[in-house]
């Protein structure tokens, strides 16, 4: 089912499609946002985990008496304080496998940073100074840090049930036979590594207790649908736990599993006083969950003039020490593994093995990010093989509405691939020329499609309630939360522009589990399909109530009825706010609504078949290029200018889709070329921003972002989500440039540094 | 993270500091602009007892052209007041041009010649424009002031010839000779970033157009900045590509340069030699483009 598209109300609205600077923007640059880790007040206590240090060891003692001795510890907890020691989650929603991790470790440690007590202090120095107190006695196990190491035979078992964390089949056609028969054949691999979401505010909460009982953690969170998990950890009822998120300076997936909030609710639960947590950098990169590491092995086929015939995929992804939702991440990789084109047979078999490393999960690209870099190089290396242009060959394979994905679904939307290729194409321009002799110039592209909203087997849904005040203001209330991208006040416009008044009429009130009617979180780029959709409904269902209302009171037909800043007004008169209410009152209609959005869902994916009637709602697509200049001596890779394109159905606020594909573009350029992760034998080796590097604004080219409009999304007002797809396909666009600017030498791992091109023009 | 507890001195005179680093040696540490020490203390890499503030000193923020051609400046000159002084007079645009490369000009307008030049991080942009042009260092300490030459000044990574009870007062720099021509070349991780390697070069031509002098430094691949005496063989070549590739050569033969994460040291040796390269040639041309607009101007 398509969004249905909405004409706007009749009123004063219509600010869908202008670009404005959202309120929140303004006050976070002046520096009035009170974000999660800014909530100190007296007698708050802070907390701090004490983590393993080893990446696979038996834990033979935990010694907390001398830490608890120290004046000022209110706490330390350690695994036999939990009253629930085990997060379990089934990420794939598919019943395929139930995963478990302890809250706190006990016996065992499967990474280092793994936490194994929360100390509880009058001060973060005290607090540092007691977990130093603890002693952990560890004795080491052997360890495997390499997924592929971690799937032979012979390899230590991470849990249980082997290391085999999942794997899923994506099957269309007889891939053997084609190959057998294509007259073009290329085999690639590729590889990319950790990175960390390195948003700007840590991973920081605070919690306290209620008098009626009720425990509250407000932390940096994209999910405030956790306070269930926390309940269940604590052995409450759900309803005695109140999960709270206020603006979050960035998630990107990093804050959509759990990081402060059991530690916060633990502290807050057993010493019934305010606590505070937040997580060093140092924290953070070493231990925090990453981006998943991918290995790609690539067999294309095709047809001399450039038909692709048959893809044969394998995709091996380091999952780290928990499985977290690395089962949804290889799921997004495996369904768009083939990229945006047609092919006649696909076969892709995609595992992830567990290891000693820190667990890989959610970030922004979420594995069709990874699949990107695959599918995007590859094509230019057919190109090459063929001798073709790699946009006529890509022009060739494009998939069209209508045909039928390796899954077997059918696309059913726009797909707007020429369009974003052309658009891109014409706002570069010329050729680069090299800005002095010596230096190598090339130019790259890559397409991609990223699906938004969640695998229609989660049957997602999303609340969304709205009311009138007597003095014709708006109150929307949403359990989005909201972590940079606008989130919240989207939902404000959306419903301005249905009501037909000014987006500063309706206040947004967002982010309380206990408060605010829940959305789901913010992830999978599904906050503006799913809340946008109830906002609208919402909206809707209001409106027409006032409109009932505001008939009875001055006559003419409802739908007539213009909603104004004063009131309302019809052909026969008009009447101000406060007598609405009265006339609503007594006519008992009520001026409050509460909506529910439901998204499409379907029957679960069919894992050995390798096939599903649909997997995702829909995807969004596009096209970045970008120019490089590379000083073949030193390595250095310049990006002179960037372009991205995406057709993002409609464009509610152009300003925030601008700064979703701004941003995505600059996070995608760290990846592409100076982010790495480092771990030996599971210890981080860069552990500050001064050795990790993400790049700074002297680092960045222009980046120029064409918003095209196809008016076919499944989300309100018929847009698509903007969230993910804009960091998908910067890191293949640079690969693609790069190679270009060397002649054909390619480096086939990311991220694509000084050194590696160095060594691989050495080696040509 | 935070600091480890520390005492804190704000110091009126130079004794005084003199004075509070003599009663705690070793212990104590100068805090001028604080863009290299206070990250120190925050990751607790350096956990000094007692910190002295020496930015009320203000006579040791002037900078001044001397007899006897250098340019003195005070420790606490800011990097960006040496910089803007730099591009004014063109005598010392091998300093701006080295200067750019130095963090940016938020760090710049806080961190100090001085501190810079006493914290001696190796791929540090300060100490190698030192080595390159030379000078002295005025240090005092209990019995007084003292000169250091530069090549004497940095003894190996973070530490240089300064006593513990020493406070850097003032760098003379050389000033080049005004036929020379100069080359400062840089590779960092990320712009701004200390770098991988850095190399500067000094080039001065005789009457026939042949290399008279030829000055040469790298820093990143070693402990300290290293002025490459071997700089000498140049003398009397006329400075064609293969007279500066076989020196970048031989210095690289010689070294045995960091392997880190940053750079593995093989990445190192071959950035090494291209800087090397591409310093001499801009200093060559450049020495040679003066002569020749002093041959016009003749």
């Amino acid at each position: 089912m398509a969004g249905r598209r909405i004409a706007g109300g009749p009123g004063v609205g219509g600010t869908t499609g202008q670009k404005f600077a959202r309120k929140d923007v303004a006050a976070k640059v002046a520096g009035l946002v009170s974000y999660s880790g800014d909530t100190q007040g007296a007698g708050m206590l802070h907390a701090r985990l004490v983590r393993s240090l080893y990446p696979h060891a038996r834990i033979t003692e935990i010694a907390i008496a001398a830490a608890q001795a120290l004046p000022g510890v209110a706490a330390v907890l350690t695994a036999r304080d939990v009253p629930c020691n085990v997060l379990a989650e089934d990420p794939s929603g598919t019943g395929g496998g139930v995963f478990t991790q302890p809250v706190l470790a006990s016996t065992e440690v499967r990474y280092v940073g793994e936490p194994l007590a929360v100390v509880v202090a009058a001060s973060p120095v005290l607090a540092d100074a007691a977990a130093q107190l603890v002693k952990v006695t560890y004795e080491p196990l052997p360890a495997v840090f390499d997924p592929g190491l971690a799937l032979a035979d012979d390899a230590p078992p991470i849990h249980p049930g082997g290391n085999l964390c999942v794997q899923w089949h994506v099957n269309k056609g007889n891939v053997e036979e084609v190959l057998a028969q294509a007259p073009v054949v290329i085999q690639r691999e590729y590889a990319t590594q950790f990175v960390d979401h390195a948003y700007l505010e840590p991973e920081a909460g605070s919690a306290w207790l209620e008098a009626d009982g009720v425990i509250v953690i407000r932390a940096a969170t994209q999910v405030i649908e956790h306070y269930r998990r926390l309940a269940g950890m604590l052995n409450l009822p759900h309803s005695r736990v109140r999960l709270i998120a206020p603006y979050v300076g960035g998630g990107f997936g990093g804050k959509e599993d759990m990081t402060v909030e059991p530690y916060l609710a633990l502290a807050a639960f057993h010493t019934r006083r305010p606590v505070r947590m937040v997580w060093s950098r140092q924290e953070s990169l070493q231990a925090r969950p990453k981006r998943h590491p991918m290995r790609f092995q690539y067999t294309v086929a095709a047809s001399r003039d450039g038909k692709l015939e048959a893809v044969d995929i394998n995709i091996l992804a380091d999952a780290g020490a928990y499985a977290l939702l690395t089962p949804r991440v290889l799921f997004a990789a495996a369904v768009v593994a083939s990229g945006p084109y047609r092919v006649l047979a696909a076969r892709v078999v995609a595992r992830a093995g567990y290891t000693h490393n820190v667990p890989s999960s959610a970030f922004r690209g979420f594995g069709a990010m990874q699949a990107a870099v695959a599918y995007e190089q590859i094509m230019d290396e057919l190109a090459e093989t063929l001798g073709m242009d790699p946009l006529e060959l890509r022009r060739k394979n494009f998939l069209q509405r209508g045909d039928e994905l390796a899954t077997g679904e059918r696309v059913e939307t726009a797909v707007w691939l020429p369009e974003t290729l052309n658009a891109v194409q014409a706002a570069l321009g010329p050729e680069p020329q090299p800005s002095r002799p010596g230096l190598l110039v090339g130019r790259g592209y890559a397409m991609n499609m990223q699906p938004y909203g969640r695998t229609v087997w989660f049957g997602d849904q999303a609340a969304v309630w709205m009311g009138l005040e007597n003095d014709g203001s708006f109150h929307l209330r949403a359990g989005v939360t909201d972590v940079g991208g606008g989130q919240a006040a989207v939902l404000g416009q959306i419903a301005a522009e249905v009501l037909g008044v000014l987006p500063e009429a309706v206040t947004v009130h967002f982010g309380d589990s206990a408060l605010t009617p829940l959305t789901g979180g913010t992830f999978a780029t599904r906050q503006l399909y799913m809340s946008g959709n109830a906002a609208v409904r919402a909206a809707e269902s209001l409106r027409e109530r006032i409109q009932r209302v505001a008939a009875t009171l001055c006559g003419g037909d409802a739908k007539t009825v213009v909603i104004e800043s004063q009131g309302v007004r019809t052909a026969r008169g008009s009447a101000r706010w406060h007598e609405v209410a009265a006339a609503a009152r007594q006519a008992g209609v009520a001026l409050e609504v509460l909506e529910t959005f439901f998204a499409e869902s379907g029957p679960g994916y069919d894992n050995r078949r390798g096939t599903a009637a649909r997997t995702f709602p829909d995807f969004t697509y596009g096209c970045h290029g970008c120019d490089v200049e590379i000083d073949p001596e030193t390595g250095q890779v310049q990006i002179l200018q960037y372009v991205a394109s995406h057709d993002v159905g409609r464009a509610i606020n152009p300003l925030s889709v601008e700064g979703q594909i701004q941003g995505g573009v600059a996070q995608g350029i760290g990846y592409a070329l100076t982010e790495e992760v480092l771990f030996h034998e599971g210890q981080c080796l860069n552990g500050t921003l001064a050795q990790y590097l993400i790049p700074a604004a002297a680092d960045l080219p222009p980046i120029r972002a064409l918003i095209l409009e196809s008016g076919e999304g499944k989300g309100p007002l018929n847009a698509r989500g903007i969230g993910e797809p804009a960091i998908s396909p910067v890191a293949p666009a640079v690969a693609n440039a790069v190679a270009r600017a060397l002649g054909g030498a390619r480096v086939r791992s990311l991220p694509i540094t000084g050194e590696k091109v160095v060594d691989t023009l050495f080696e040509r | 993270m935070k600091p480890a507890a520390f005492d804190y001195v704000r110091a009126d005179t130079i004794d005084e500091v003199v004075s509070v680093l003599a009663q705690n040696p070793g212990e104590a540490r100068i805090l001028a602009g604080g863009q290299s020490l206070i990250p120190l203390l925050n990751m607790r890499l350096a956990a000094p007892t007692v910190l002295i503030d020496i930015n009320r000193l203000r006579q040791l923020a002037t900078l001044a052209e001397e007899p006897g051609a250098s340019l003195a400046t005070g420790c606490l000159v800011t990097q960006r007041s040496l910089e803007h002084y730099a591009r004014a007079h063109p005598a010392w645009a091998l300093l701006a041009a080295g200067l750019a490369h130095l963090g940016h000009p938020q760090t710049r307008n806080a961190g100090t010649v001085g501190g810079s030049l006493a914290h001696a991080d190796p791929a540090a942009e300060l100490p190698l424009l030192l080595t390159i042009l030379g000078g002295v260092l005025e240090a005092q300490g209990p019995s007084g002031t003292r000169l250091i030459p530069s090549q004497e000044f940095f003894r190996f990574m973070y530490t240089t010839a300064l006593a513990p009870d020493e406070l850097l007062l003032a760098v003379h720099w050389n000033r080049p000779p005004s036929a020379s021509g100069f080359g400062f070349h840089e590779v960092s991780g990320r712009h701004g970033d200390f770098a991988l390697v850095a190399a500067a070069a000094l080039v001065t031509l005789d009457g026939s157009g042949r290399i008279d002098e030829a000055r040469l430094a790298v820093a990143g691949p070693g402990p300290t900045p290293l002025l490459v005496n071997e700089a000498r063989m140049l003398h009397k070549t006329s400075g064609t590509p293969q007279d500066f590739a076989g020196l970048a050569e031989i210095v690289v033969e010689g070294l045995v340069p960091l392997d880190s994460l940053e750079a593995k040291a093989e990445f190192r040796a071959q950035l090494t030699r291209v800087l090397i390269i591409r310093s001499l040639t801009d200093a060559w041309q450049m020495a040679q483009q003066k002569a020749e607009g002093e041959i016009r101007h003749d």
